[in-house]
């Protein structure tokens, strides 16, 4: 019996023993360890569960907003209240309850953007406005912080909304997409297209400079992020290599982002140009920037001083009715909507067995994309934090910044970013973005269609695997296309 | 070693280990599994929904009398507006809430209540489910006062319209509507706004009917919106009655593929966990009193009252019904199996709400019994202080999580996976 053989013989006993009814990502993973141990290879045993212990089976269109597996009792129901919090929808300043919208928004619930907690995408064809999308704005130079430069009497985001019946008439601006088709086609002759967008916005207020720089954002999954957090930091700059000192043609690069709770520079881990440092953080931000709503971390409203309609603007008061901490959301509220955004399961993989699927990930990696989608972490100990504590995931990410070539850039920095790096997005849960959401629009701005589009727009530092991926037969670009989807 | 005897050895040690783990297995999943195979009763399924058929048509036809009820009383006073009539009115309103009450235990199961694709009323070419021109909340008062103080046409389809459509949205995000209709508009303009910090339910008074400005909008507002609310009760009520042709129960009972009974099972646990055991108490989790759900008439703990009530009637199978006849059908328990748990908790839920708060009239109010919630609900979200806090907090949500995990095992013995939200 070779060592191999023994290996395997070992596992299929542990299973014969007939343990698989509870807890079986813990013994799987044990399995995995043995494995390890007795030096069996090849196979990423337990790959099937992207978030550990959290990873959630459910490939329904639901599949991104369930508790983590592990979480147990009073944890599911503080779950459950932040995902209430999370639901709720917010009404004007002036009213009894959930008070405080505006009076510049862009939804009213987290729900409305993060639709069923899933990928964001542009308007369609038939649509109007904006719904699960926003436009960041920007005039070259940085404010106090670092960060991205305001532009006078807009900030740094569009409100495609308003609260109407007020002292304002109109939101800030409203946005329309149209597109043009890139043709390509494959070494093989297989043609293909891709869409180019082309914003037409109209800013209703001020007159904008035109130094002016937007970069349009859908809205990002909450399945996962408090595993991404949880990540110790050490192991992120590991993978950082800024010179590309070992010529592999990547060069990662964490961006250091401003922290308003300690107010120094941190390694931003969130958005779509690594920008936000925290969950904490990126929420309570997201109250205030995408639905006018005040919170301990940004208590005052984001009425600009320079807009036209400043006095309309801050004529609305606040919403907090003379109650809490003078803020329209309250602290407890927070701390339950950034537990729930710490606690969201991933759905765990399905097919990842498949010879097509396997094939497909061997492609991957060998085409070099897991340079930078990089497809296993360990979490850190996180303080009275169990559930995503020591956990082994497999999230296709470094959470590094890389260049993603002119065709991606949006030419506009947000703090160390230049305007053609991107944060690398994680792909875990991607494969049922299309079941939850019922569309496969990608990238940060959803003009890829498709898993094969978003491939083919990579660009920059990901150009030669792009071209290693035109380079494959029809058949190992399904199967590349077939991994992406089990994930 | 020979390969034989590693073999014994190392089956021991994983069989003892895997020994080990089940009998140290306290999660009620684990045992509700072990229960599984004498629990199915597939042969009672049909029963069971023909019950649950037969309970949303009596529930759902006692809430369109009620609401009958209630117009006459809110047409009584708009005619002819005083403290007394308010008074009647918002008595009313109250009776009619718990009737109303009862039924929401049947959203969220894809039927008439809640799904568009089976019953909607369209304006402008956009449908709209049912359930948010019943019952939606948080009620925008700025949007409705605006409304009613415009030169706006106030009728039932421009009420409807103002409901469904403020701007052109996708189908899936329906974040930018305003609230224009339904139960909490009628309760904004009985009670008027609950005046934060001020611990007490709305004063409106009943001359915002006769003298104040814009006073005859405001009856027409108010008689829309209560002509729209008995119509749109009714239309769910028909679809469910048997008598009527094409009604929805027909369909429903044929459960095809069981997905009748995978839509009620999701139904039934999205509603414990989402809504009776989450969106009900989240005010109380985050000491949040803008979270309070019948704020103007400060009716909140009735809302929970009865959400428990409306399990336990189609639990149990009997059903009170507002003309005082017990009615019984084949409820959840007969495909339970033996989890008795499930009522146990449903009560613990209900029970621990002590109704108290009904100023207009005195006699529905209960004599509270130890251990239930006799402090004013809206005070109870912001004092966190108070010792009953702690009757919510801990055993209600615990008591309503375990019926939401009991359903999910009730549901996975018949192959039905729960999907959560």
């Amino acid at each position: 019996m070779t060592t191999k053989q023994f290996t395997v013989f070992i596992i299929m006993m542990y299973f014969l023993s007939g343990c698989r009814t509870e807890s079986d990502v813990k013994r799987r993973q044990t399995a995995a360890a043995a494995a390890i141990v007795l030096g069996a290879s090849a196979d990423d045993l337990g790959e099937e569960y992207s978030a550990g212990n959290l990873t959630v089976f459910d490939d329904s269109s639901n599949a991104f907003n369930s508790p983590g597996s592990n979480l147990k009792g009073q944890r599911v129901i503080d779950f459950n209240t932040g995902n209430a919090v999370f639901d709720s929808t917010w009404i004007p300043a002036g009213n009894s309850v959930l008070s405080g919208r505006g009076p510049l928004w862009n939804s009213s619930s987290c729900r409305g953007c993060h639709v069923f907690d899933g990928r964001g995408r542009p308007p369609k064809q038939e649509e109007t406005e904006l719904t699960s999308m926003l436009i960041r704005l920007s005039i070259p130079g940085t404010d106090a912080n670092g960060g991205p430069l305001g532009v006078p009497g807009y900030g740094t985001q569009l409100n495609t909304r308003y609260n109407a019946g007020k002292s304002l008439t109109s939101a800030e601006g409203s946005v329309s997409i149209t597109y043009t088709e890139v043709p390509g086609s494959f070494p093989d002759g297989e043609k293909y297209s891709l869409r180019r967008p082309n914003y037409n916005i109209t800013y209703n207020f001020n007159s904008v400079p035109s130094s002016l720089m937007i970069s349009p954002r859908t809205a990002p999954m909450i399945p996962g992020l408090g595993l991404l957090e949880a990540i110790p930091e050490s192991d992120i700059l590991a993978n950082a290599d800024e010179k590309d000192s070992d010529s592999n043609g990547i060069s990662g690069r964490p961006n250091y982002v401003y922290d308003v709770l300690s107010g120094k520079k941190i390694l931003g881990r969130f958005g779509w140009k690594a920008n936000n440092p925290s969950l904490r953080q990126q929420n309570q931000g997201a109250f205030l920037g995408d639905m006018g709503i005040t919170s301990p971390l940004f208590p005052s409203e984001g009425c600009e001083s320079a807009s036209t309609q400043y006095s309309a603007c801050v004529s609305e008061g606040s919403g907090n009715n003379g109650h809490y901490e003078g803020t329209e959301i309250n602290k407890l509220s927070v701390d339950f909507i950034t537990f729930y955004t710490q606690t969201v399961g991933v759905p765990a993989r399905r097919n990842w067995n498949s010879a097509d699927v396997k094939n497909g990930k061997k492609l991957f990696s060998e085409i070099g994309c897991t340079y930078c989608h990089i497809p296993k972490f360990t979490t850190g100990k996180v303080k009275d934090f169990p559930e995503i504590s020591g956990q082994t995931i497999r999230p296709y990410t470094d959470l590094l910044l890389h260049d993603m070539g002119e065709d991606l850039s949006d030419g506009r920095p947000d703090f160390l970013a230049e305007g053609k790096e991107w944060r690398t997005a994680p792909l875990w849960g991607i494969g049922l973005i299309q079941t939850v959401n019922g569309h496969n629009n990608l990238l940060h701005d959803g003009r890829a269609r498709g898993f094969q589009e978003a491939v083919l727009w990579h660009g920059g530092e990901a150009e030669k695997s792009r071209e290693k991926y035109k380079s494959l037969s029809k058949a190992d670009r399904n199967s590349v296309l077939k991994f992406l989807e089990s994930l | 070693m020979n390969i034989i005897k590693s073999f014994i050895i190392l089956l021991s040690v994983f069989m003892w280990n895997c020994f080990l783990q089940k009998s140290d297995n306290q999660d009620r999943n684990s045992r509700n599994l072990i229960l599984a195979a004498a629990a199915v009763k597939a042969a009672e399924v049909p029963n069971f929904l023909s019950g649950y058929a037969r309970y949303a048509f009596l529930a759902y036809s006692d809430s369109y009398s009620a609401a009958v009820d209630l117009q006459t009383k809110i047409k009584a006073f708009t005619g002819s507006p005083g403290e007394s009539t308010l008074k009647a009115a918002k008595a009313e309103w109250r009776k009619a809430r718990i009737s109303y009450l009862q039924t929401e235990i049947l959203r969220f199961s894809s039927g008439p209540i809640d799904n568009k694709e089976i019953l909607s009323v369209t304006k402008d070419g956009e449908k709209s489910e049912l359930e948010p021109l019943i019952n939606a909340w948080p009620l925008d008062e700025t949007y409705l006062d605006n409304y009613i103080s415009s030169s706006r046409t106030v009728s039932e389809t421009e009420l409807i319209s103002a409901n469904m459509n403020s701007a052109v949205v996708s189908s899936e995000n329906d974040s930018a509507k305003n609230i224009a209709v339904g139960w909490h508009s009628i309760e904004y303009l009985l009670w008027g706004a609950d005046a934060s910090g001020n611990l007490t339910a709305g004063t409106r008074p009943y001359t915002d009917y006769t003298s104040a400005s814009n006073a005859s909008r405001r009856v027409l507002y108010l008689n829309t919106v209560t002509d729209l609310l008995v119509k749109h009760i009714g239309l769910v009520k028909d679809s469910w009655d048997p008598d009527k042709s094409g009604n929805y129960a027909v369909s429903f009972k044929a459960n095809p593929g069981n997905t009748s009974l995978k839509n009620v099972m999701n139904g039934l646990v999205k509603f414990a966990k989402g809504e009776w055991g989450g969106e009900r108490l989240k005010g109380l989790n985050t000491n949040s009193q803008e979270d309070e759900h019948s704020c103007f008439s400060d009716n909140s703990k009735n809302d929970a009252y009865y959400d428990a009530q409306g399990f336990i009637n189609l639990y149990t199978g009997n059903y009170k019904a507002l003309k005082s006849v017990n009615e019984t059908f084949s409820g959840l328990s007969t495909i339970a199996g033996s989890d008795s748990s499930i009522f146990t908790n449903a009560k613990t839920a209900r029970d621990s709400y002590c109704l108290n708060e009904n100023l207009e009239d005195s006699t529905q109010n209960q004599t509270c019994t130890s251990g239930s919630v006799s402090s004013r609900y809206d005070s109870l979200l912001i004092s966190t202080s108070n010792s009953e806090r702690s009757i919510l907090t801990g055993k209600v949500q615990t008591a309503i999580v375990s019926v939401g995990d009991s359903l999910a095992a009730i549901a996975k013995n018949y192959g039905i996976a729960i999907v959560s939200e």
